[in-house]
């Protein structure tokens, strides 16, 4: 089934390339002449690469189709077996301990402490997802909030929290990795979903266990695909129209 | 979506059908990557502190003054995450109302052009060093100290208070502050001076007036404040309930996009406006006008002596005068259009007639003149470019304004500098001038800097800075240069910074105010209202004329050159005097008379073209006995046959990458010549000879047609036949019996083989159509957003094109681009001629029309689309869908109103920091992804989210606006939803003018609706 509709697809592809060199050839001889209009050549020969690129990806496409599938499915098998993601406890392969080598974050944040032992309301930190499309990632000052008083327990925390302190004396942000994105054509509204009474778990996994700092999303998170979107756009019967996220 | 100041995004959206492919084509590697996610990691910067207004992903506005030109509107600006993305007018402000032109939209691309200069740099050995702010500024001031009060500091507009810091400086270094401004009315100005005893630039109030005469007064485009100006004439000219609408005639040999709005058009030669003008108002003198001391004149200059003059006839003439002395009614000109060697006698006709008519006080306002457009000519300039040559100036200084350009080469501005001491140049951006300085000071671009405007009497507004400085420029404010060199020199102004200055003037002006507020809150307060009111008049005085001090002839003056044709140069509609020439948003907007982009034309009637076996596209020869200039022919009705027009602002050397080599600059075919007594550059003061090259030139035009051919896309309706209808049309489309297809092509559609329109189903709001196969929309309590467009009030000055292209990610292509028809724009403003006639005064019919996609409910575009990227939301959006988008382009060509448009190329890679402009609420597109307006349908579910957080409250008429209806200084578009009864767009989709563009014929119901314009002559056959 799915070899077929990408046959097709590539048939449509083949065709409106042919379509559009015709097009293209006709409207040079039109203005053929003393002055006649060229396209500049770096243009043309990108034109030119372009259609290239297109023959070749086609004739390529057709010849790994069939192992992309199936690389496609295995995927998350792969990825159970990239290193570093070594069991912490409950869904720790989401998360990871800046010490196992797998350094991702800068700094090996444990939402188990925060949203689970201090029962730290999420919006707490991530501050405009009850109001903007974006979450918000929490300012250096709000954890100073706290940590210029609490300076965690065990050696371990304790460097994490300097570490922490250490960007703030110096008036720099953290680079945190970013996990959770969807793709710029979607414009994912938190505050919709927020408001409707949405758990943040339904998407990001059970955030109050992560032990360790985030490095993958959880399944809940669905990869981050359309088709995950809509199931509970299905399920809840609510807006499915494309134009509600994509513009 | 994203935090602070990062998102790769901005610069691709990574369209994922593309990365699939990819990922495909090159087998095995990405395998194990989520759908959705990047390749590379991005990161999530959050603030260390955050700033107090900011929420991630919400905007911020702030209030601030457009410095774009010296009319001083008011701005809102939208900043996310701390970055300016859009320019919108400020409603609270007593000049913009709300609206900005186009030209002041194109500010965002001044504060992210990459061309700014990055930090200070000095000459030596002939090139440009780089320096730091330090030590220019300590040479600075060493040759400050050197020159001994030998210093000249040259500059264009200023705000008060950096206007009042530059004074200081000058009183306390030594030296002398010369103004100069290109685009100054210094002859309206002086003509004031001599009519009225008042030195000042009056205001016109247009709304009043019902019968509006311009001599040339481009005031829709670049005269004194178009904005307001454009305001006032719509609502005066705007068809109202009553059937009611004021005439506008303009007197000139040339149609500038005012004068195409005009109702007629009285084509005199250049020169002879004073004689007209006089002749009008002899003719109100003589039946009971007072011309005061200046009735001997007018017995002198009767209508008779005016036709003789100008070629009208004499009882034309005089009707124009009955007309205009028996309604309250408004003469203005003759602008910068007319600006020849008479141009203060000109303007002192003009105001002599609006005095006979009792104007003056009414519409023509004395008490609330426009301060900020205080006349700064060329006369000023002309004597410190004697004594800069002649070794008198130690130090010269330039700021905000670009002399080596905007003057003709035999004025010897740029030889004159060349030879001073020290040459120092204030600027954002290189141009002819900074080209030309030994020290290049790199300012802030107004949206970064403190500032204020004084734009009338009693009206003040602060200009704020929108966001922190672009980091890639180390730029620095006007005023803290000149604090900070002071200071160094021994000698501090006082005040520490720009700001501290700022805030203590404004203190006292808080004191003037009698607010009861402290000066903090009043403070807060006016930086939120964005403008304060403090002794603003309350009344006009009716000034009476008074005895003339100078002596002024109002004969037609002499024209230098033997050539066949005057040549006319006017500033351009899009750049000015060329201040915003190296915006690719204005290079791309095509003008709105010629429809031409990026290069420069030359503008003859058709019919002296013909006898010079001349076409439209051929390149041809200026030659003045000054210079020439070689550019393509622009056929264009709208033109005296003894006249050519050449538009100024292009022609830029040693500027910007999207400026330089664009266009030929006409002020070199002009003589140096200064207007008497007002000392302005006298633009229309040669003649010139047009010839042949042989060569033709590909036209970078968007209009297909000069004509609409019969096709009813603008159609019009005469005054006299509105309101009798009697019944309306059921449906409210308000199309006539006769006319239309039914009587013109359609049997002939028909007899070529089976063309048969659908009959036309149901009302916009009927949605969906009966029978639609286009499944279950517009489901119970869903609207169907629409929109109306007045087209009599509509005056085609493209603001909304822009305001679209800000708002909307549109990138612009190039000239080549623009000529293969591959432009982007989602708004094409179209223009057809209906009626022009340059060889004899006659009315005038112009059709401005706004095309953007008509969101139909039929829409053609999406059955047609294999992927489905085009298809109907429920509310009755066609949606376009970028990432579902393959590039087939069968929408496109199935689109009747070719309103779709192609990414040929990735358009949208800019160099940085150009893409900070990109609006992160929207998709920015890349190859091969059809795209086309929206609706703002970003703005829509901003407001529909906003609802759903107040407790789901239902969205009010009139709080969804998009960019086009938000910058539209005429009024004239209105969205909302068709289906609410209520709403003001159904009401309009229900008046006896309304239309549908092409629905009749194929029944495309588009959710569009325009309204006819209205005109005073009957309709001809075929334009109903």
């Amino acid at each position: 089934m799915q070899l077929e509709r990408v046959l097709a697809l590539l048939r449509i592809l083949v065709d409106t390339n042919k379509k559009g060199r015709q097009v293209h050839e006709s409207f040079s001889q039109r203005f053929r002449g003393p002055h006649i209009w060229r396209a500049p050549s770096d243009l043309r020969v990108q034109g030119r690469a372009m259609r290239l690129k297109w023959i070749i990806g086609a004739i390529v496409m057709v010849a790994v189709t069939g192992l992309a599938l199936f690389q496609v499915q295995a995927a998350d098998a792969v990825q159970e077996q990239t290193p570093g993601l070594e069991s912490y406890g409950s869904d720790t392969e989401y998360t990871a301990q800046g010490t196992t080598g797998y350094d991702v974050q800068p700094i090996n944040f444990p939402h188990s402490v925060h949203a689970g032992t201090y029962q730290m309301d999420c919006q707490y930190c991530h501050y405009s997802a009850g109001r903007s499309n974006s979450a918000g990632m929490p300012p250096i000052s709000s954890c100073m909030g706290c940590h210029t008083m609490v300076a965690g327990q065990g050696e371990y925390n304790q460097g994490q929290i300097n570490q922490l302190r250490e960007y703030w004396n110096d008036g720099e942000t953290i680079p945190w990795v970013r996990i959770h994105k969807v793709a710029d054509h979607v414009h994912f509204p938190h505050l919709r979903h927020v408001n409707a009474g949405l758990e943040c778990q339904e998407c990001h996994g059970p955030v109050e266990e992560y032990q360790n700092a985030i490095v993958q999303p959880h399944p809940n998170w669905g990869k981050g695909k359309m088709g995950w979107c809509i199931s509970c756009h299905v399920e809840q019967d609510v807006q499915r129209d494309c134009t509600v996220c994509h513009y | 979506m994203s935090e602070g100041i990062k998102s790769k995004g901005a610069e691709r959206d990574g369209l994922q059908r593309r990365d699939f492919l990819k990922v495909l084509g090159v087998g095995s590697a990405g395998v194990g990557l989520a759908g959705c996610s990047t390749t590379e990691a991005e990161k999530l910067l959050p603030y260390v502190v955050p700033p107090e207004e900011i929420t991630p992903g919400v905007s911020t506005w702030y209030t601030t003054v457009c410095n774009e030109c010296s009319a001083r509107c008011g701005m809102w600006v939208r900043t996310r995450e701390g970055r300016a993305v859009k320019v919108e007018g400020n409603p609270n402000h007593a000049v913009s109302g709300g609206a900005l032109c186009a030209r002041g939209h194109s500010s965002i691309q001044g504060i992210y052009s990459p061309d700014r200069y990055t930090s200070p740099m000095v000459r030596e050995g002939g090139s440009l060093r780089e320096i730091s702010w330090e030590e220019a500024e300590s040479r600075l001031a060493q040759e400050l100290q050197g020159a001994n009060g030998s210093v000249m500091l040259v500059t264009g507009a200023m705000g008060p208070t950096e206007a009042d810091l530059a004074t200081r400086f000058l009183s306390t270094v030594g030296g002398e502050h010369v103004e100069y401004d290109a685009l100054a009315d210094a002859p309206l100005q002086e003509a004031t001076r001599i009519a009225f005893g008042r030195d000042v630039i009056p205001h016109y109030d247009f709304e009043r007036a019902d019968v509006i005469v311009s001599f040339g007064a481009d005031f829709l485009e670049t005269w004194v404040s178009p904005v307001e100006y454009q305001r006032g004439f719509a609502r005066a000219s705007g068809v109202d309930e009553e059937g009611h609408k004021a005439r506008f005639i303009f007197v000139g040999p040339r149609l500038s996009l005012t004068g195409q709005n005009a109702d007629e058009w009285l084509p005199i030669p250049a020169g002879t406006e004073a004689a007209v003008a006089l002749g009008m108002a002899s003719a109100v003198a003589s039946a009971g006008g007072d011309a005061g001391p200046y009735a001997s004149i007018l017995d002198e200059y009767t209508p008779e002596a005016a036709a003789q003059a100008s070629g009208l006839e004499a009882e034309m003439i005089r009707e124009m005068a009955t007309a205009f002395a028996s309604a309250d009614s408004v003469a203005v000109g003759p602008g910068h259009a007319g600006h020849h060697q008479g141009a203060t006698a000109a303007n002192l006709a003009v105001h002599i007639l609006n005095a006979v008519a009792g104007n003056v006080g009414q519409t023509v306002q004395l008490d609330t003149a426009v301060l900020s457009a205080n006349a700064r000519p060329y006369g000023n300039l002309e004597s410190a470019i004697q004594r800069m040559g002649s070794g008198g100036a130690g130090v010269v200084m330039v700021r905000g304004t670009n002399p080596a350009y905007s003057l003709p080469e035999t004025a010897g501005f740029a030889q004159a500098f060349s030879g001073a001491g020290f040459k120092v140049a204030f600027a954002t951006e290189p141009d002819e001038t900074t080209a030309l300085a030994d020290l290049v000071l790199p300012e802030r671009h107004f949206l970064e800097s403190w500032g204020d405007s004084n734009p009338r009497p009693g009206v003040y507004a602060i200009q704020q800075p929108t966001m922190q400085p672009v980091p890639h420029f180390d730029s620095k404010a006007f005023g803290d240069i000149l604090l900070s060199v002071a200071g160094q020199m021994g000698s501090p102004l006082g005040p520490e910074t720009t700001y501290d200055h700022l805030v203590a003037r404004w203190q006292e002006l808080h004191g003037r105010s009698g607010s009861e507020l402290n000066f903090e809150a009043w403070w807060k307060t006016s930086l939120k209202s964005g403008a304060v009111m403090v002794g603003a008049p309350t009344s006009q005085e009716a000034v009476a004329l008074q005895n003339p001090d100078a002596a002024l002839t109002f004969e037609t003056p002499a024209l230098e050159g033997d050539g066949e044709f005057t040549l006319l140069v006017y500033p351009s509609s899009r750049f000015g005097d060329g201040r915003q020439a190296n915006r690719p948003w204005m290079q791309e907007l095509p003008d709105p008379v010629s429809k031409l982009a990026w290069h420069s034309w030359v503008e003859m009637h058709p019919d002296a073209a013909e006898r010079h076996g001349l076409r439209r596209g051929d390149v041809v020869t200026v030659r003045s006995p000054n210079g020439e200039v070689t550019l393509p022919l622009y056929t264009y009705v709208g033109i005296r046959e003894d006249a050519v027009g050449i538009a100024m602002g292009a022609g830029r050397e040693n500027s910007g990458r999207y400026a330089n080599g664009n266009g030929v600059n006409p002020i070199r075919l002009l003589p140096a010549v200064a207007e008497q007594p007002s000392g302005q550059l006298a633009l229309v003061s040669t003649r010139v000879s047009v010839e042949g090259t042989g060569e033709r030139y590909r036209l970078a035009s968007i209009e297909g047609s000069d004509y609409q051919s019969d096709r009813n896309i603008a159609p019009a309706v005469a005054l006299s036949e509105l309101g009798h209808d009697g019944e309306e049309d059921s449906e409210g489309e308000g199309y006539g019996e006769e006319g239309g297809y039914e009587d013109h092509g359609l049997a002939e559609m028909n007899l070529m083989g089976g063309f048969q329109p659908v009959e036309t189903e149901g009302a916009a709001e009927d949605f969906p159509l009966p029978g639609s196969r286009y499944g279950d929309y517009g489901r119970e309590g869903m609207p169907r957003w629409a929109m109306a467009i007045d087209l009599d009030k509509c005056t085609g000055c493209s603001a909304c094109v822009v305001a679209c292209q800000s708002e909307n990610n549109v990138a612009f292509v190039g000239e080549q681009q623009v000529a293969m028809g591959r432009d982007l724009a989602w708004i094409r403003l179209e223009r057809y001629y209906e009626h022009v006639d340059a060889s004899h005064a006659s009315h005038l019919d112009v059709r401005h029309l706004p095309m953007l996609c008509q969101h139909c409910g039929n829409a053609p575009c999406e059955p047609v689309c294999p992927v489905y990227a085009a298809y109907h939301t429920p509310d009755g959006l066609n949606g376009q869908i970028y990432n579902r988008c393959v590039g087939t382009r069968y929408c496109a060509n199935n689109c009747p109103y070719k309103v779709r448009v192609y990414n040929w190329y990735t358009y949208a890679d800019v160099p940085e920091p150009l893409h900070w402009q990109y609006n992160p609420d929207v998709t920015v597109r890349n190859t091969g992804v059809m795209e086309k307006c929206s609706f703002c349908v970003q703005r829509i579910r901003e407001v529909q989210n906003r609802a759903a957080l107040e407790e789901g409250r239902s969205i009010h008429d009139g709080e969804i606006v998009p960019a086009c209806q938000q910058s539209c200084p005429a009024e004239a578009i209105v969205f909302g939803n068709i289906r609410d009864e209520e709403s003001r767009v159904a009401e309009l989709a229900h008046t006896e003018r309304t239309y549908r563009v092409l629905d009749e014929l194929i029944n495309t119901q588009p959710a569009v609706h325009y309204l006819k314009k209205v005109t005073f002559h009957e309709v001809e056959s075929g334009a109903h």
